[in-house]
């Protein structure tokens, strides 16, 4: 094989060259990959690169400066000040609420998905199928049909405006049960099952000691799906919360823009200081924990999602 | 393979009686909403008897809270009995369905505009209460605007401000220029005319956003939303009322007096800067929190914001004038504390220890004399604008009803949407109309479109 040293433009664009030259495509082709990559690029990475500035720029700033322009530093600070006003710092509360929240949702329902995903793929019971069939219904069923039901049967119980209306619910994850059936039905052989149990395993140990350290990609992959899903969610807590000092940051930042003109100019009759740059604040709050569990948990997330892809 | 087939089918069949068995609860719950909402919950005895001990709960948003605070503080003994929670309003009438549902949850005092109130006032959501018994004639004789809280001859919430319409202009440019600041709506057009021809680039009004519904056809009495009762509404676009102000809104549009954008677009905030708008059709607020807090904020010029009464159609006999916002105070019906529930209520909207510095326009007239000195001596304004702010109160008018549609956003996706393109109003008040029609219907009103 050919090798090419060296460094700077030259070099790279060398690189570049033998890289075509082996996948067989034209310098137009190069090209033209290149720039429909770029315009991708582009498309979705402007507007979180907007998300990014818009907090460092007052009103002014906003519309007079570029769109892709640093405001200033302390604006960031002044913000923050601005989010701390409403509603005596109620911000904090929902950040709070949104942690507990989600990390309860995300260990219960990893708890709940990962042996029921284990049964499903390795032991054959009666009405087996008709709970794989269910899965599959219920992971095409929007789960905010289900809110509505889900209010009524927890105010039953008297569960309504309390934190268990938000985690519990989280548990039912069927996307995560048929991922962790489909993990477990096509990774784990068989054939080491049955020599565990000649060796004297019993069925939770076979669980505890062989299926679940065999599972680490899975874990990361159905923790970060169910993180994803519960720390963006909007309409459960929307529904089953009322307290302000209980709501999770999505449900807070909806309440936050309905109350300050910064969205809603009829609401302009406020000596409200909030700004759109604020608000853009709590966008970005909201999304860095997104960002950081994903750069934390890829390598699993990679693994987990192509387990099953490859029949060997 | 018999045996296999014989247990599946039994599972199968005792999941189907399960399911059933769910649906049978689903049933029997579906009664819950039938007696909360009609009244007939556990909580109408303790309303009825009224607990003064009772925690009620008020949902208001983070503006008014310090009002709330306030109260607490001038009253300690009820301060503990008293829960704050800053919401959404928007929430609140499908927050009510959830509760009527449930048979609990529902907040005791609610801060809303009159429009929400007619929206949770109607059948299924049954909400509020008649305040008639706690409110004497006396001060209910004090109110402006109060109209908007009568339904159906009850009176469902209490005035907290009023965002009635005025016509603000800018007196400096408009000496300079030698006008008269127009009394009728002809002198209006007139005028706006005449400025396209000798000052092009000034403007007399904007009309891209849906509050252009309010300033404009809401001074014609064009029956929008003209209520007839609780289950007919009177929508006619045709109307002479109607067609008289897209007439006008058409001329002034294609002479570019009047700006395409809405008075937040921030093009039309651009104008306000460079000191380009002559005249503004707006609310009352607009003085304090459009005008000095934008307009005006970057090159402030003492003394020229001029205010007058709204205009009015010549063949009219009286003004008509329609509000930008404005909101009121609504109680549940079956509060277990309605003592305290009324007087908080009262407290907030007649107490000049609050509303004499409230944000807003006092609809309480006695509040709204003391609320004078907030804006009295403004260096913004040429003179001292109540007068003309408590005048043009007074030409709020009940025709322009609080309904439960949304007149607002039909006229932003027909209308605004409309202008935008390059059409005429004239040409979009049928279409205004179709929309209208079924809103109103799939809220359960009987449309026509002539006085019975």
């Amino acid at each position: 094989m050919r090798t090419i040293s060296g460094t700077g433009f030259g070099s790279w664009w060398k690189q570049q060259q033998l890289h075509r030259r082996r996948s067989g495509l034209s310098l137009g082709g190069t090209v033209i990959r290149f720039v429909l990559l770029l315009i991708i690029a582009l498309f979705f990475g402007l507007p979180l690169l907007w998300l990014v500035l818009a907090p460092t720029k007052n009103e002014d700033q906003l519309y007079n400066l570029g769109s892709i322009s640093f405001g200033s530093w302390g604006r960031i600070g002044e913000a923050w000040d601005h989010l701390l006003g409403f509603n005596n710092a109620a911000i904090l509360s929902w950040i709070t609420n949104s942690i507990f929240y989600t990390l309860s949702s995300v260990i219960l329902s990893v708890i709940i998905v990962v042996p029921v995903g284990y049964v499903l793929a390795t032991m054959r019971f009666p009405g087996r199928g008709l709970i794989l069939t269910l899965t599959l219904i219920t992971m095409i069923v929007p789960a905010s049909a289900l809110v509505l039901p889900l209010f009524l049967e927890l105010s039953l119980v008297g569960l309504v405006d309390t934190p268990w209306a938000v985690i519990l619910p989280a548990a039912f994850f069927p996307f995560g049960v048929y991922l962790a059936f489909i993990y477990y039905a096509s990774s784990l052989p068989t054939d080491l099952l049955s020599a565990a149990k000649v060796d004297g395993c019993n069925e939770w140990q076979l669980f505890q000691q062989i299926a679940l350290p065999l599972a680490v990609p899975l874990l990361g992959l159905l923790a970060f799906l169910s993180f994803n899903a519960n720390w963006n969610n909007f309409f459960l807590p929307f529904v089953m919360l009322n307290q302000d000092t209980m709501y999770n940051l999505p449900v807070g930042l909806a309440t936050l823009a309905a109350n300050t003109p910064a969205l809603h100019p009829a609401f302009a009759q406020t000596d409200s200081p909030m700004i759109k740059g604020d608000l853009a604040l709590v966008g970005l709050i909201m999304s860095i924990p997104v960002a950081l569990v994903f750069i934390f948990a890829q390598r699993f997330i990679v693994s987990g999602s192509l387990a099953g892809s490859v029949k060997e | 393979m018999t045996l296999l087939s014989s247990t599946r089918w039994r599972f199968h069949f005792l999941a189907l009686i399960s399911l059933c068995a769910v649906l049978v609860l689903a049933a029997c719950g579906d009664n819950t909403p039938t007696t909360a909402s009609s009244g007939g919950s556990a909580t109408t005895a303790g309303a009825a008897a009224g607990d003064p001990n009772a925690t009620i709960t008020v949902w208001v948003d983070d503006t008014r809270k310090p009002a709330i605070t306030q109260f607490q503080q001038k009253f300690p003994d009820q301060a503990s009995k008293i829960k704050i929670e800053v919401v959404d309003r928007a929430a609140f009438p499908g927050k009510v369905l959830l509760f009527n549902n449930t048979g609990k949850g529902w907040p005791d005092v609610v801060f809303a505009e009159p429009n929400i109130v007619a929206q949770v006032a109607d059948q299924a959501h049954n909400y509020p209460m008649d305040l008639t018994p706690y409110v004497s004639a006396d001060i209910k004789s004090k109110f402006a605007g109060l109209d908007d809280c009568v339904f159906d001859g009850k009176l469902l919430c209490l005035r907290n401000d009023l965002a009635q319409n005025v016509l603000w202009y800018n007196k400096k440019l408009m000496d300079q220029f030698g006008y008269t600041v127009p009394k009728t709506w002809e002198d209006y057009l007139a005028l706006g005319l005449k400025v396209a021809q000798e000052h092009p680039g000034y403007v007399i009004g904007a009309v891209g956003d849906n509050q252009a519904v309010n300033m404009y056809f809401g001074g014609s009495n064009c029956p929008l939303q003209r209520s007839l009762g609780n289950s007919q509404v009177l929508i006619n676009t045709a109307d002479p009322n109607c067609t008289r102000v897209a007439d006008m809104l058409d001329k002034l549009i294609a002479a570019k007096a009047v700006s395409n954008f809405g008075p937040f677009d921030p093009d039309f905030a651009k104008l306000g800067t460079d000191n380009k708008i002559l005249m503004l059709p707006a609310a009352s607020w607009y003085g304090q929190y459009v005008f000095k807090a934008t307009y005006y904020k970057a090159n402030p010029t003492d003394g020229q914001l001029g205010v007058a009464e709204p205009p009015k159609w010549a063949a009219d006999s009286k003004t008509y004038t329609a509000a930008q916002g404005g909101s009121a105070w609504t109680v549940f019906r079956n509060t277990k504390n309605p003592k305290l529930a009324t007087d908080l209520v009262l407290w907030l909207t007649t107490s000049n220890d609050y509303q004499a510095t409230a944000p807003t326009y006092p609809a309480y007239i006695p509040a709204a004399d003391a609320w004078h000195a907030t804006i009295q001596n403004d260096k913004l304004y040429a003179f001292d604008p109540y007068p003309v702010l408590k005048t043009s109160a007074s030409y709020l008018y009940p025709e322009w009803s609080q309904v439960r549609y949304d007149v607002a956003t039909s006229y932003a996706k027909i209308v605004n949407a409309g202008l935008k393109d390059g059409k005429t109003v004239a040409s979009l008040m049928d279409p205004f109309q179709k929309d209208l029609v079924p809103l109103a219907q799939a809220q359960g009103y009987e449309v026509v479109t002539k006085t019975p």
